[in-house]
């Protein structure tokens, strides 16, 4: 996993050598390819011309690095590098527990929250019982994956529905089954005779 | 790449003295977000015992992000040092990076606060960064390039004339810059309160030294952003790649000019609007997504416009 990672940095920081590698692919999807890029200087890419965009990976991760240690070494010569550990502040909360820390759902609470109605279908469905009855109300939130329901789920509904049909094909009697290998025969005899 | 330095806490001190004195109060001195940097950088860092290495390391991944980021921008003369090294989808993605690092330090230490900042600073994100695009890709199609430095150089020209994209671009890039700067109707830079915390939550166990790099970057972006409007929107006055040390001074000048300029506006802005919702956020950045595409489309259908 981490070598894959620092697959992807090297690909960020030398972009030349990974877009030159592409354009055998491009070359056979288009025909035609972007100009060569590892020969420029400094291991720029300018995908069209110099004045219209140009970006050098390398420069850019070489900057922010010596920006970054250089901030690191000037404070911690001039000013101070003194560290002391102690529970986590939490604003005053005294209650550490797990159960407190941010989970994948809840992190994702207020992205769902906002994208729901639209692209989950999500939507609130309260069930009031009748007065007099003591069951007690519910409040469900109900979501759909939009892209399961309208792509996946008919194929798979039609998958269910044809091999239901064709299933019959497993009791036939033996007369039957000798009537269908002769007039696969038969077809494929005519196929042959047919064929130019 | 000093001068942004320099001038960030500058334009701090000077936002909040006029939001103070637009509100009848005298409000701290210009220099002091300096002597807090200062104060914060000679003090003991307490770390929470549950921080890992990474937690120490994000305040100077953060803080040279939005420096390089800061250092990008055509301020006061195109063709700086290394400015072809990186075009405005380069600027952008760096700030992403910027964000995306604090948002890891917020969840580091597994504290409520910090998951509250994190999971409500992603969520403005999924919705700023594609209007961020938006706007970049209409000023790209109007100037012809992403380069900053010719865009700022085609902006300043006479061919640009009044556009219609252009002023919505303009509109919908300050919405997203009070956005991504943590601003008032979006977060409040001043509270320490839970229901209206979104930046300060990320940042609530970072102490001493940490937490002046993060303050410090803080107010970079706040540069980058005013001083992406100035030269891409106001770009008269900044020196060509080749200029007289007069010329210069002169870009210099006007450069703090627009940023004072820039900064009044923001306070006044800031003072006669209330803090939003969180959940109606959407609806802020919704309305600048739609006039970024608005701005583009427009583009598309009429040559003129």
């Amino acid at each position: 996993m981490f070598f894959l990672s620092a697959l992807c940095l090297v690909a960020g920081i030398l972009p030349g050598i990974f877009i030159d590698a592409l354009a055998p692919v491009t070359t056979a999807l288009v025909g035609v390819s972007m100009p060569r890029q590892t020969g420029l200087d400094w291991l720029t890419i300018v995908p069209i011309a110099e004045s219209r965009s140009s970006y050098n990976g390398l420069l850019v991760f070489v900057f922010v690095t010596l920006s970054g240690s250089l901030a690191a070494f000037a404070i911690h010569r001039l000013a101070s590098d003194k560290l002391r550990r102690s529970p986590a502040w939490d604003c005053g909360f005294p209650v550490a527990s797990p159960a407190t820390q941010y989970t994948a759902s809840s992190f994702a609470q207020p992205i769902r929250r906002v994208f729901g109605t639209t692209i989950f279908r999500a939507r609130e469905i309260g069930e009031m019982p009748p007065p007099g009855s003591t069951a007690p109300a519910r409040l469900t939130v109900e979501l759909h994956d939009v892209i399961w329901d309208t792509l996946y789920a008919p194929v798979a509904a039609f998958i269910g529905y044809a091999a239901e049909r064709l299933n019959v094909l497993q009791f036939l009697t033996i007369r039957r089954y000798l009537t269908l290998v002769f007039a696969a025969l038969v077809l494929l005899l005519l196929v042959l005779a047919i064929w130019p | 790449m000093l001068l942004v330095l320099l001038l960030s806490p500058l334009l701090t001190g000077f936002v909040r003295k006029a939001k103070a004195r637009l509100l009848r109060r005298q409000g701290p001195p210009l220099l002091q977000p300096y002597r807090d940097l200062i104060r914060l950088m000679r003090k003991e860092v307490v770390l929470a015992e549950s921080a890992s290495w990474l937690f120490r390391v994000i305040p100077y991944i953060v803080f040279a992000g939005t420096w390089v980021a800061a250092s990008l921008v055509p301020t006061f003369r195109g063709g700086l040092l290394f400015s072809w090294s990186a075009d405005l989808i380069a600027l952008i993605a760096l700030l992403g990076r910027a964000r995306f690092f604090l948002a890891l330090a917020g969840l580091d230490v597994g504290t409520s606060f910090g998951g509250i900042g994190s999971s409500r600073e992603v969520m403005i994100a999924s919705l700023a960064e594609p209007a961020m695009l938006m706007i970049m890709f209409t000023l790209a199609l109007i100037a012809g390039s992403t380069q900053l430095t010719t865009m700022a150089a085609y902006m300043a020209s006479g061919e640009v004339g009044l556009r219609v994209s252009l002023g919505l671009a303009l509109l919908a890039l300050i919405m997203v810059g009070i956005a991504e700067n943590a601003r008032i109707p979006i977060d409040n830079p001043a509270t320490h309160l839970e229901l209206t915390m979104v930046h300060e939550a990320m940042v609530l166990e970072y102490s001493g030294r940490h937490l002046a790099l993060i303050d410090l970057a803080s107010e970079l972006k706040l540069l980058v952003y005013l001083s992406l409007v100035c030269c891409l929107f106001t770009p008269w006055g900044i020196a060509g790649p080749v200029a007289t040390p007069v010329e210069i001074a002169f870009g210099i000048a006007v450069y703090i000019a627009k940023l004072a300029a820039g900064g009044l506006l923001l306070a006044v802005f800031e003072t006669s609007i209330a803090k939003m919702r969180v959940f109606r956020v959407p609806e802020f950045l919704g309305a600048a997504l739609m006039l970024a595409l608005l701005a583009t489309l427009l583009r598309f259908v009429s040559g003129s416009f």
